[in-house]
């Protein structure tokens, strides 16, 4: 059994809560493991329970704070369909809204389902919960989550079979807690763990504004309005608010070039080498690099082509220059979906800011050349650059 | 036999060569100014990034010469795709004509023979000597032997480096993976195709499991009887193992564990027999149409390595400084790629960026500068596991206490879909053009 609270990397660049603030003994920005996993002594906390078919489940708070546990195997009950189902029991912060999600056979990639839950109450279905006292029980009673990913295609909760639900499960819950608990019902409260009010948390959600468009894609991933290379509210985004932006804003757009979908290679006889769209300067001397800027866009290359110029449908980091620490600040706050929204982990925001500055750097040199004009199929040719 | 007298041989014949080499060494000891002479030996991933970064990074204050006896490399990575004929070998064909003309390096198509620390030297399979300031050393892997039983019934050894030993590895790209492929397409109605995989560490971690769900895949379409075997030497599958898993179970793949190979009897270029002990139960035969054993390895030329004192003796691989992958027991050679010994994945695109991390120590070195000193590498790659799916794998390493260390937030894998199968193209044509290009 998995103990309670057991740490995890979740809302790095969310605001931090005051107590961990104080706790980590500088006020600026921090960008490591940092996210509250644990209830300090001095906040009132709850319990919520209930039973599953054998679950993680996770809270993501509007403070930035994170809580998991997993549903004990030794507290079994007979479930309504007549399986062993287990019982849970996740302690929260009071006064602080705080969304659920459940995921079945997480450790399985195959058949993981990961399932945020609403809870349907007479007011309407809410998709975060709080309580305002504490010491209190909740209990949630018998959740009938989706046990594999077809079973939530099957029930209409995955429309592009990516095994994370589209929109959470509602759950209704007895009348009695209703008065108990206060909650956030759809589109009523700018949560900062949702800010499209869809009832996925953001971490799970790929999309934050429920515009269609994959954040790592969408230069505007809250659908505020101000693009995120012009956002100044941190405070509903995660990125710092001296995020240094580029002042010519010369209008570069992110590569919409979902080109993946086409196979170049297939009943081709092509080579598989291509040389970089630009030839690269050598230098007459070597320079050192002491930002490290320089060696880590080379630890981008693998995938993006050497400096930064992609020879495929990977985005070239010359074309977003510009954007690179937001969209790899943005992966902190995302779970691995995938290499990039992993790989990003792997970088603070000051090795971001480095490798960003370098980047720009060899724009300057070299221009910012868009991938589309490098794919090998024009079959998804972003508009903005097919002229 | 036709010869012709080099340059450098002639300059032998009349008594220069060993001015020229004397002037060389003294030049090396004297840390004259730039260029400084580096030599790269091997022009694999992690080989020919390095002779790139060093010139790229480094332009004309060094000379790179790139020691590689053959003319051009092949791929491992996506090379189970020329299986199931999804891509043909040529496709995975990396010419060094780019790093030559663009980074202005000297491609020499020799091995060589000797590595002389002491003199900064390194002796070539013409017999020519070629001084150094930096060595960098990114051999690959090479096979340990197979036991077999000889005709007269005694323990014997296989080498499965050995042209002729008739072991079909396929583990090294080129003309060994097309002839999988053929022996595939000739193998009778209803047959039997076994892979064996050794013990970790090897070159390509999830590629044994890939290739087993590759292979499958193509059979049940083309010859929908034929048994696919697979006799793992390890515990269990060692990377992504809900994913392959599945993938067995839905292909009807015979997957054993704690499997060793007692004896490998060839009847033919990937044909015989293995008798093996599973889980130290008694001994039993598995004749196989197709046989593809993934031989046991160790740093690639190892007695080279161990000939110049870079091993203790009895090691498979390099230890090496993990911060530049300086050799420990010479300051002036470096060690990158699946040779050396930090534990890191023995993979392409990993090599790739060791070599970047080796790049940036030689150049340091050599000009007496510090550059950045947090550096991390990263692990990736797709695995096809069907004609159209693929998964992925990955995670950072940065340095902790001097050693390569997970970062583990940075973990993830990805099940298999058609999209990563599309995505795995974008990747390695950025990894083949960042390496060779």
């Amino acid at each position: 059994m998995k103990p309670n609270h057991t740490f995890k990397f979740k809302f790095a660049l969310l605001p931090l809560s005051a107590a961990v603030l104080a706790l980590s003994g500088c006020g600026g920005e921090s960008t490591t493991d940092t996210a509250q996993t644990t209830i300090p002594s001095t906040t009132a906390s709850y319990s919520i329970t209930g039973a599953v078919p054998g679950t993680l489940i996770e809270a993501f708070c509007d403070d930035g704070s994170y809580y998991q546990t997993s549903s004990d195997i030794n507290q079994p009950v007979t479930g309504p369909d007549g399986k062993t189902w287990h019982q849970f029991s996740l302690n929260l912060p009071v006064e602080v809204a705080c969304q659920l999600v459940m995921t079945m056979n997480e450790d399985d990639p195959t058949n993981k389902t990961v399932t945020p839950i609403a809870l349907a109450t007479n007011t309407g279905t809410a998709v975060a919960i709080q309580a305002v006292t504490g010491g209190e029980t909740i209990d949630l009673g018998s959740i009938d989550l989706p046990r594999d990913p077809a079973d939530l295609q099957n029930r209409g909760l995955d429309s592009d079979g990516d095994q994370i639900a589209d929109a959470p499960l509602e759950h209704a819950i007895e009348e009695a807690l209703e008065n108990r608990l206060q909650y956030v019902y759809k589109q009523e409260q700018r949560l900062k763990v949702d800010p499209d009010g869809d009832g996925l948390p953001n971490w799970y959600d790929k999309d934050d504004d429920n515009d269609g468009i994959y954040d790592d894609e969408d230069d505007d991933d809250d659908g505020d309005g101000i693009l995120d290379v012009e956002e100044k509210d941190s405070d509903h985004d995660g990125i710092e608010d001296n995020y240094d932006r580029d002042d010519d804003n010369d209008g570069l757009y992110d590569d919409d070039d979902d080109d993946y979908r086409s196979l170049p290679t297939a009943n081709s006889t092509a080579s598989l080498l291509t040389p970089a769209p630009v030839t690269f300067t050598l230098p007459t001397d070597y320079v050192p690099d002491t930002t490290g800027g320089r060696f880590l866009i080379a630890q981008c290359a693998q995938c993006h082509g050497t400096n930064g110029y992609s020879v495929s449908s990977i985005d070239s980091l010359a074309e977003e220059a510009n954007e690179l620490r937001e969209e790899i600040l943005e992966y902190h706050i995302k779970f691995n979906y995938d290499i990039m929204s992993a790989q990003a982990k792997a970088y603070t925001a000051d090795e971001a800011s480095a490798m960003q500055t370098y980047m720009m750097g060899l724009v300057q040199q070299y221009g910012a050349l868009s991938s589309d004009t490098y794919s090998s199929d024009n079959d998804y040719d972003d508009d903005r650059y097919d002229d | 036999m036709k010869t012709n007298i080099s340059r450098r041989q002639f300059m032998q014949w009349t008594g220069m060569g060993a001015a020229a080499t004397l002037l060389s060494g003294v030049s090396g000891f004297a840390k004259a100014a730039a260029p400084y002479e580096v030599l790269v030996i091997g022009g694999g991933f992690a080989g020919a990034t390095a002779a790139k970064y060093l010139k790229l990074w480094g332009g004309s204050s060094v000379n790179v010469t790139l020691v590689e006896p053959k003319a051009s490399y092949y791929s491992p990575i996506l090379s189970n795709l020329v299986l199931n004929g999804n891509l043909q070998l040529s496709q995975l064909e990396m010419t060094y004509g780019y790093l030559t003309n663009r980074y202005n390096i000297t491609h020499i198509q020799q091995s060589v023979t000797a590595i002389d620390g002491a003199n900064k030297t390194v002796t070539l399979s013409d017999g020519q000597t070629k001084s150094y300031d930096r060595l960098v050393i990114a051999p690959g892997m090479e096979f340990k032997p197979l036991p077999t039983v000889d005709t007269d019934g005694n323990a014997a050894e296989i080498d499965p480096n050995d042209p002729n030993s008739n072991v079909l590895h396929a583990w090294k790209g080129g003309q060994q993976v097309q002839d999988l492929k053929n022996a595939l397409a000739a193998m009778p109605t209803g047959g039997t195709f076994v892979m064996s995989i050794p013990l970790a560490p090897f070159r390509c971690p999830p590629g044994p499991y890939e290739r087993a769900c590759v292979v499958a895949d193509w059979l049940k379409r083309n010859n929908a009887n034929a048994k696919v075997i697979v006799l793992d030497a390890n515990a269990d599958i060692l990377v992504e193992k809900e994913s392959f898993a599945a993938k067995f179970k839905e292909y009807g793949v015979e997957y054993h564990s704690n499997t060793e190979i007692k004896s490998v009897n060839l009847t033919g270029f990937g044909r015989g027999s293995l008798t093996v002990s599973i889980n130290g139960g008694a001994e039993q035969t598995y004749d196989a149409d197709v046989l593809n054993i993934i031989p046991a390895q160790r740093a690639g030329a190892w007695s080279l390595l161990n000939n110049a004192g870079l091993l203790a003796g009895t090691e498979d691989w390099v230890p090496v400084e993990a911060a530049t992958f300086k050799a420990q027991n010479d300051t002036n050679i470096y060690v990158i790629g699946d040779a050396q010994a930090t534990g890191v994945p023995k993979a392409g695109h990993i090599g790739n960026a060791e070599a970047k991390v080796c790049a940036q120590a030689v150049l340091d070195a050599l000009h007496n500068k510090t550059s950045y000193s947090a550096v991390k590498i990263n692990s990736a790659c797709y695995s096809p596991v069907s004609s159209n799916e693929a998964t992925w794998l990955t995670v950072g390493y940065q340095l902790t206490n001097g050693q390569w260390t997970k970062i583990e937030a940075s973990a993830g894998a990805g099940a298999p879909t058609q999209k990563h199968y599309y995505e795995m193209f974008g990747w390695a044509k950025n990894l083949f053009s960042d390496t060779f290009a």
